[in-house]
Parts: C-alpha cells; sequence; structure tokens
C-alpha cells in the first residue's frame, strides 16, 4: 500500500485535515479534545515509523513511499508534488510532538475560549506540514500563504477584541512579505529549465536546485526569499507583529506559535535559501549576522526586563530562533549541523518550560516571578524542574552536553569578532536573567502566594519531558544521522 | 455574432413583454431564460459557427479569445441575475426595462468583443454605456442617484469626445485611411505624432471607461450612487469589457510597436494600484471600497495587457472571471444591507454562517489568498509580466495588492471578529436563493483556484 496508494508526506497533510474536518461536526468538547490528541498521535506515529523508510542516506529503495507528484498546471510547469528528506522529516516529527503536546496539556483550557480550537489547529498543523513537504515552489508557496491565514482565523478566534487586531497586524506584515517572496519564485522561475512537456520552465523543487544563476539573480531572489522568512521568524527589526500576540495570546497558542510557526522560517532557509543562492548568502553574510546578533541582544535585554515567566521565555524563544538563524548562515559544516541539534533542543526545551509555568499558575495562580521567591522549597519538585528548563533554554544544551567545537556559539563568532562578542554578550545578559531566577527560587518564601497540589499525571509528564530534554541533551547524534545526509547535499551545492 | 442578436432581440422582448406583463417575477424569469438563451446560442457558435452568416465587411471579427470572453461574461451575467433578481425587483417600478437596459448594454459588450473596426468599438462602448446611464439614476427620489447618472452622463461623452478625437488622429496619420484595425499602417520607422496622438486618446478613453486612474474619479461616486446591483454590474462586466477593448486596441493596431504604448499602459498600472490600494484603506462604505479596489484590480490586470503574450490572455481571462465573481458576490451581499458601511457587516458570521463564508472566499479571492480563483490569477498576471522582463512593476503591484489586502481584512475582521449591534431589526435580506448563488461563485471561485485551465484552455479551442 504505502507507496502505492499514499506516501508519508501524504499522510503528514491528510491526518490532520481530515481529523480537522470531523472535528467541525464534534460538538462535545472532550471528545474534540480526545480526537486531536488522537489525530497528533497518530501523525506523530506516523512520524516515528518514516524514520525507519526514509533515505536518511540516500537510499533508493525508499523513494515510492516518500515522494510523489500529482499532475496539476503542467502548462506553467507545476505539480502537486510532496517529499520527505531527512531536514523536512525533522521538522514534521517536531511539529507533530508539539501539537501532541500541546493539546494534552492546553487544549482543554484554550479550547474553552477559542471556537473551533481544534479544527483550526489541525489546519495549522496541515498547513505547516505541507510547507514542510513541499517539493514545488508554488505548492510551498500555497502552504505557506495558508499557514499564516490559518494562524489568522485561530488567533482571531482567541479574543476578538485585540488579539483579533494583531493577527489581522500578524497577517498583513508576512501578507506583504510572501508576495515579495511570490516575486522571488516567480522571477526564479524564468531561469529554470524544463521538465515537463507542457512548459519551458519549472517550479519543481529539484529544477530550482539544479539552476545556475548569477550573482546579481542570487541577490534579487535572495532578498525576496529571506524578507519573508524574517519577517515570520520575528527577527529584529522586522518583528513588530510579535510583542503584541505573545501579550495576548494563551500559553498553548504562544506555544505554536513560538516553537512551531517561527521554526517553518527556519526551515525555510535551511531548504529555500542555501542550496538556491549561495553565492548571495556569502555576499549578505555579514548583514546577516548582523541582524541575526541585533535580534539576540535585544530579546535578551527585553526577556531580561520581564516579571512574568510566560512573556520572558517567549522572548528567550525569539533569541533562540535568532541564534539558530545565524549558525545556519555561518557557511560551514558544525553551523548547520549544531543548528539542527539547537532546532530540536530548543524546541523540546521551549515545551518543557512552557509546560512547568503552566505546573506553577495551575499551583499558585501566578506568573510573575517575584511571587515565586521560595519555590524550591515548598515545591521541590517544580524548583528542580524549573533550573533544568532554565538551564537548557539559557545556556543551551549544546554548549554543555556537546563537544565544545560543535557549540552554536561558534557559529556566531564565524561573523567575526564584533559579532562574536555581541553575541556573547546577549548569552551573558541571559545567564544574569539566569542566575537571578535561581536566587528567587532559593530565597527565603516571603509567602506571597499560597502553593496548591499539583495534578499527578501533569507532573509525570513533565518529568518525562524533562527526562527527554536530558537525553536529548546527551545523546543529540540522531539528529546528525537523520538530517547528515541532506545537509551534506546543500554544503556541497554552497561550496559549489 | 449569436450572442449580439439574441441580446437585442431579447431586450426588445422584455420591453414588449413589459406592457403586458405586471408581474415581475415572470419578468425576471424570462430575463433569465433570455441570459441562459444568450449563453447556449454564444457556446454554440463558439463549437459550431453563427446562426446566420452575414458578410461584415471585416466590421466585426469573431475569435475563439472573444467568444470565450462573451462566454465567460454571460455566464458571469447569469449568476449575477440570479443573484440579484430580487434586488432588480425591487429597484423601481420599470422592472421590464431594467432588464432590457441590462441586455442592450450586453449586445455593446457582445460587439466590443469582437471589434475589428474603430467606429465597432466606438458603437459597442455607446451601446454598452448609454443604458448604464440610465440605470444609474432608476431610483427617482435618491438624490445620490441622481448625481451619479448625471455624473456618468456627462463624463461618459467627454470621454467618448475624446475617443472620436482619437479615431479621427488615428484616420487622419494613417496612410490607407482605413477605420480597420488590421489596417492601420504604422510604418516601418518611428511611428507617426499623428498616431501616437491617436493612440494616448483612445487609450484615456478606454481607460475612463475601465475606470483606471487617473481616469477613475466618476466611478466612485457612481459606483456608490447607483443601486448597488448596477454598481456591481458596471464594476465588474463593463470593466472588463472595457479592458479587453484596450487589449486589442493596443496589440493589434500597435502589437508591432509595443516600446510606443507599453510606457503609458505601464503609468496606469502604477497609478491605478497606487490610488486604488491607499484609497481603498480609509473608506468606511463597503462599496466605496469596493469602487477602489476596482481600480487597484484593474491596474493589476493591465499587468496581462502589458505582458502582451499567450500566458498574458489567459491571465486576463482567469483574472477578469475572479475578479467579476468575487465582486458580484460581495455587491451582492451588500445590495441585500440595510446598512452599507463595513460596520454594517459586524457579527455577520454568527446570524449566518454560510453567507459570511461564501463571502469570504470572495473576499479571499480579491485579496489573491491561494486556492482561489484571485491568487491563480494574480500569479499568472505577475508571470506574464515576468516573462516581458518587468520584475519591479511586478512587485510593485504584488505590494499594492498587499496593501488591498487590509481593506478586505478589515470586512472579514467584521464579519467574525467584531460583535452585532444590540438593534434586533433585520439588517440583511437573505433567502435561500440567494445563499445558493453565493455557495455556486465560492465553489466556482475555488475550483478556477485549484485548476484554473478547466476556464482558460478554452482560449486554444
Amino acid at each position: 500500500m504505502l507507496g502505492n496508494y499514499f506516501t508519508f508526506p501524504e499522510l503528514f497533510l491528510w491526518i490532520p485535515v481530515v481529523f480537522g474536518l470531523l472535528l467541525l461536526l464534534i460538538k462535545k468538547q472532550q471528545a474534540a479534545h480526545l480526537a486531536a490528541i488522537l489525530s497528533s498521535g497518530i501523525s506523530l506515529v506516523v512520524c516515528v515509523i518514516s524514520f525507519f523508510y526514509t533515505p536518511l542516506q540516500g537510499e533508493t529503495q525508499y523513494f515510492a513511499y516518500n515522494n510523489v507528484a500529482y499532475y496539476w498546471l503542467p502548462y506553467l510547469g507545476s505539480s502537486f508534488s510532496v517529499s520527505l528528506d531527512g531536514i523536512s522529516l525533522l521538522f514534521a516529527f517536531l511539529i507533530s510532538f508539539l501539537f501532541l503536546i500541546v493539546f494534552i496539556f492546553w487544549g482543554r483550557d484554550d479550547a474553552r475560549s477559542v471556537k473551533g480550537y481544534y479544527s483550526w489547529m489541525l489546519f495549522l498543523q496541515a498547513m505547516i506540514m505541507g510547507v514542510l513537504v513541499a517539493g514545488d515552489a508554488l505548492v510551498f508557496y500555497f502552504f505557506w500563504v495558508l499557514m499564516l491565514l490559518a494562524v489568522y482565523f485561530l488567533v482571531s478566534n482567541w479574543n476578538k477584541g485585540r488579539a483579533a487586531r494583531y493577527a489581522q497586524k500578524f497577517f498583513i506584515y508576512n501578507f506583504v512579505v510572501s508576495l515579495i517572496l511570490l516575486t522571488g519564485i516567480l522571477y526564479f522561475y524564468q531561469f529554470t529549465s524544463q521538465v515537463q512537456m507542457d512548459s519551458l520552465h519549472s517550479f519543481s523543487y529539484s529544477s530550482f536546485l539544479n539552476t545556475a544563476l548569477t550573482i546579481n539573480q542570487q541577490e534579487i531572489i535572495f532578498v525576496c526569499f529571506v524578507l519573508s522568512f524574517f519577517v515570520l521568524m520575528a527577527l529584529f527589526p522586522f518583528h513588530s507583529w510579535l510583542p503584541g500576540m505573545l501579550k495576548e495570546l494563551p500559553a498553548g497558542l504562544n506555544i505554536v506559535l513560538l516553537a512551531g510557526v517561527l521554526k517553518v522560517g527556519l526551515y525555510a532557509v535551511v531548504k529555500w535559501i542555501l542550496p538556491f543562492v549561495p553565492q548571495a548568502v556569502l555576499h549578505y553574510q555579514i548583514l546577516i549576522g548582523g541582524i541575526g546578533v541585533a535580534g539576540m541582544v535585544y530579546a535578551a535585554l527585553i526577556a531580561f526586563g520581564q516579571d512574568d515567566l510566560k512573556k520572558m521565555i517567549a522572548w528567550v524563544a525569539v533569541f533562540q530562533t535568532s541564534f539558530l538563524v545565524i549558525n545556519f548562515f555561518a557557511e560551514k559544516n558544525s553551523g548547520l549541523q549544531i543548528g539542527m541539534i539547537g532546532v530540536v533542543g530548543y524546541t523540546i526545551s521551549l515545551v518543557g518550560f512552557m509546560m512547568m509555568i503552566k505546573l506553577i499558575e495551575k499551583s499558585t495562580g501566578t506568573m510573575k516571578l517575584s511571587d515565586l521567591t521560595g519555590l524550591a522549597y515548598q515545591h521541590p519538585l517544580l524548583g528542580a524542574a524549573f533550573i533544568i528548563g532554565l538551564f537548557v533554554n539559557m545556556v543551551l544544551p549544546s554548549v554543555f552536553f556537546v563537544h565544545p567545537e560543535h557549540s552554536l556559539l561558534t557559529g556566531v563568532f564565524y561573523f567575526g569578532r564584533w559579532i562574536g562578542l555581541a553575541g556573547t554578550l546577549s548569552l551573558i545578559i541571559l545567564l544574569l536573567l539566569f542566575l537571578n531566577m535561581v536566587v528567587v527560587l532559593f530565597s527565603k518564601p516571603a509567602g506571597k502566594v499560597v502553593f496548591h497540589p499539583v495534578n499527578q499525571w501533569k507532573k509525570i509528564l513533565l518529568l518525562v519531558m524533562l527526562a527527554l530534554i536530558i537525553v536529548q541533551g546527551i545523546c543529540p547524534d540522531w539528529v546528525l544521522r537523520v538530517t547528515g545526509f541532506p545537509i551534506e547535499l546543500i554544503l556541497k551545492k554552497m561550496v559549489k | 455574432m449569436n450572442a449580439i442578436i439574441i441580446t437585442v432581440l431579447w431586450g426588445v422582448i422584455l420591453m414588449i413583454t413589459g406592457i403586458f406583463l405586471r408581474r415581475k417575477r415572470s419578468l425576471s424569469l424570462i430575463a433569465i431564460s433570455g441570459m441562459i438563451l444568450t449563453l447556449a446560442f454564444n457556446l454554440f457558435e463558439f463549437v459550431s459557427g453563427p446562426l446566420l452568416k452575414i458578410d461584415l465587411n471585416g466590421f466585426l471579427a469573431f475569435t475563439s479569445f472573444g467568444l470565450h470572453l462573451n462566454t465567460m461574461i454571460f455566464l458571469i451575467v447569469l449568476l449575477f441575475l440570479l443573484l440579484n433578481r430580487k434586488q432588480i425587483e425591487k429597484a423601481g417600478r420599470h422592472t421590464a426595462e431594467y432588464y432590457s437596459l441590462l441586455f442592450f448594454s450586453l449586445c455593446g459588450v457582445a460587439l466590443i468583443s469582437a471589434y475589428n473596426s474603430l467606429l465597432a468599438l466606438f458603437l459597442g462602448i455607446e451601446v454598452m454605456f448609454v443604458p448604464l446611464y440610465i440605470l444609474a439614476g432608476i431610483e427617482a427620489g435618491n438624490l445620490k442617484g441622481n448625481e451619479a447618472s448625471i455624473k456618468n452622463f456627462i463624463n461618459g461623452f467627454f470621454s467618448s469626445a475624446i475617443f472620436l478625437m482619437g479615431v479621427a488622429f488615428l484616420y487622419g496619420g494613417n496612410s490607407l485611411g482605413s477605420f480597420n484595425i488590421n489596417f492601420i499602417q504604422l510604418g516601418s520607422h518611428s511611428v507617426d505624432s499623428w498616431m501616437v496622438t491617436g493612440m494616448v486618446l483612445i487609450t484615456s478613453s478606454l481607460a475612463y471607461r475601465a475606470s483606471l486612474a487617473p481616469f477613475h474619479f466618476w466611478s466612485i461616486d457612481v459606483y456608490d450612487g447607483s443601486a448597488s446591483v448596477f454598481s456591481s454590474f458596471m464594476a465588474t462586466v463593463v470593466k472588463l469589457s472595457s479592458l479587453y477593448a484596450m487589449i486589442q486596441f493596443l496589440t493589434v493596431v500597435f502589437g508591432s510597436k509595443p516600446e510606443v504604448w507599453q510606457p503609458i499602459v505601464a503609468f496606469l498600472i502604477v497609478i491605478s494600484l497606487v490610488t486604488g490600494s491607499i484609497a481603498s484603506l480609509f473608506q468606511r462604505s463597503t462599496k466605496r471600497m469596493l469602487g477602489y479596489s476596482a481600480v487597484s484590480q484593474g491596474g493589476f490586470m493591465l499587468l496581462s495587457i502589458y505582458a502582451f503574450n499567450g500566458l498574458g490572455k489567459e491571465a486576463f481571462l482567469l483574472y477578469g472571471a475572479a475578479y467579476c465573481l468575487a465582486t458580484i458576490g460581495v455587491f451582492g451581499l451588500i445590495s441585500r444591507s440595510s446598512d452599507y458601511t463595513i460596520d454594517g457587516f459586524n457579527g455577520l458570521g454568527k446570524s449566518h454562517p454560510r453567507v459570511s463564508f461564501f463571502t469570504t472566499i470572495s473576499l479571499l479571492s480579491l485579496t489573491g489568498i491561494p486556492l482561489t480563483a484571485g491568487f491563480m490569477g494574480k500569479a499568472s498576471a505577475a508571470l506574464s509580466a515576468m516573462n516581458n522582463s518587468q520584475l519591479w512593476l511586478t512587485l510593485f503591484a504584488f505590494i499594492c495588492a498587499a496593501i488591498s489586502a487590509v481593506s478586505y481584512f478589515r470586512v472579514i475582521h467584521a464579519i467574525y471578529f467584531k460583535e452585532a449591534p444590540e438593534a434586533q431589526e433585520k439588517r440583511f435580506d437573505i433567502d435561500k436563493t440567494f445563499v445558493w448563488i453565493l455557495g455556486i461563485i465560492a465553489v466556482l471561485l475555488l475550483l478556477w483556484g485549484i485548476a484554473p485551465d478547466t476556464l482558460t484552455s478554452w482560449i486554444y479551442y
């Protein structure tokens, strides 16, 4: 059946769509909640199975399981093509994992306030998956914009007042640059060679990959693509849509945005910029390094000024995104590979930390750091988890657990001394924040808040999550095994 | 040819029937069946040739592109009639006359789609426009409507005069002295200044008819003042026909010298896009907002004219169909609303979920969101311009399209994310047929968004 009737990328795409449509018919909240968990659970299982059938080392026997193209717009040289390689698979796995955790941990609370929450969430998951598996530039663009639209409707539904306005801002900003992205795609298309009989050019990924461009053409395409991806990732100075959303949104949607949607931008940088326009990447490297490090410093400073844990961790996530972008653009093997490890590490640590914040909020009714003095005495488990969470979020798993030369920080120094120093400075700011929090947690309880016991199974889930974070920190090699081959191909293309 | 005959015939039949038949619903049924007949006969001509073989001496020429455009327009008008039947009946006492005027106007559309001589074009434009001067002001007590009618009439005749002046220049500068667009000689070297003047005058006149900036001022007030049903007819069918006239004129008469007209078209594109997209942001009335957005959409459609290639023709048809269907859908809802402001749509999502959903698809299509025909139209127009090495013009057009998106999303925002006012009076007069037709429009927009070749491949029939 697999390979003949359906492929893995199609399953990634259609499982959430089908469940999303079914959920439109389910009125009972509890049943909808279970169905949503079931959907993302199935997606995750399919992802895990696909690890064994994806050509991680370029094996040809799995080709039919992971690639399919349907007849669509032949006169334009486009087809509905989806495919899976190691990088797509890694991101798809993270997204499935993220949605499952969000449904389990935040779903019930968020669904009370958002009409059609589960359906919209599953549609969003499907659209993100579409972006991740797209094997054709038009298909990629389709899913890209539909993803933005899904975020717009999801966020607008949350709080029909201010959140809807911020959602509109998010959509318009991203839509403007997405049309610039489309211009870039159409421009690129002009130089591709013929793949189908009906058209002189092609939108297929492979055709884009094999097109030789002059430096001027590369620069135009680079600017068009990078603008769109950077705005989605809310990199400084393209971040103005983000603060309002962070302020208004509930934790579940926040985490989907920060650990899911923003990561799609990272994926797009790796798959849709680096191999296509290597010379332009080289040309604009310092600029990108500057933007990335400015984002790091900015996010670190804002995070430092936050008393609200949710907002603080959100800004830390923005910091992490900038940090990863810098590493992706550092044109060397370790930058991309360590970046991939960083993506996994940051995503699960972010999810873990948000879970903990949720438990703290449930237990104390507050998310303000200043109210949590003495948490380590009152709730040793939460205190310990908090510290581990901080550790991995602030200090980065890769810095400590992986071989030192494979550190994300070396990626920052690739762009020169000053950028490296600024990056280090931002990291120090976050470390100071971390120290301050440790001091608060271990201070004498001020008795400002009453600590209530926490739901047992949620505690267990948190422990599992923490264990995962630690295991990932100690054994990150699987990420390299999954993404190694496609990264090598990208690097070869860049070196060429 | 069939369409010209049937539309005139049906216009006359409706006029005469109006004397004997007082029941408005029956008149509507006659008009709708007339439209189906026109569509069927046009399709018949597409497949088997005209009913009557008349030697027109090169006055008209029936091409597959023109016939395809006709078919598309007639289909859109059929949906327009089905959607707005009730509102046309309510517009005034003389329902039969309104329908017959619409049919006469469609005769003009059919003439334009087949013109081969500048005189046929002039005739077509006048036949298309004169009924609209009347339809704009049919609401006797409505001062805004009367103003719209007078404005339309006076400006329209100015435009006709400019057009005729242009024709005179072309005739005078042309060594063959012919009105036939295939026999207008441009010479082998630089184009004569008389010809250039004629081209500028005719293009300006057609730009006025298509309400492209900077000749758009009349249209906003006319759309706003006229009854919404007729505004939607003017903003769609008339605009599309006028743009087609411009395509034919520029690409046939001046086809060998694109460098002469392309800067003028580029100017029209830029001004229309900027004016339409920015001005639409500041409108509170949905009618005026759609009026400005029509200016901006017209600018985008011109991109396909600018490109002057095969893909440009496909893009024009696709864009035209997407724009007309979506605009008719949204105007249809406006005509059923008691409040034309954007706030008038507040809470519609809750009270009429299906209508809201279908209208949202129309608005998303106007924005150019993927999976809708509007996206494919925009992408094809951009691609055809890009084939012509117009990267910056395309980029500019896309940025303006994104600015326009703000206006459309204001309406979507009002529909879904704002609460309806407390007052309980009926704000929307919506019946089942209306919902069905709106649904068909949404399905067509999605169908042509996913499989655009089901529409465009007919050009090559």
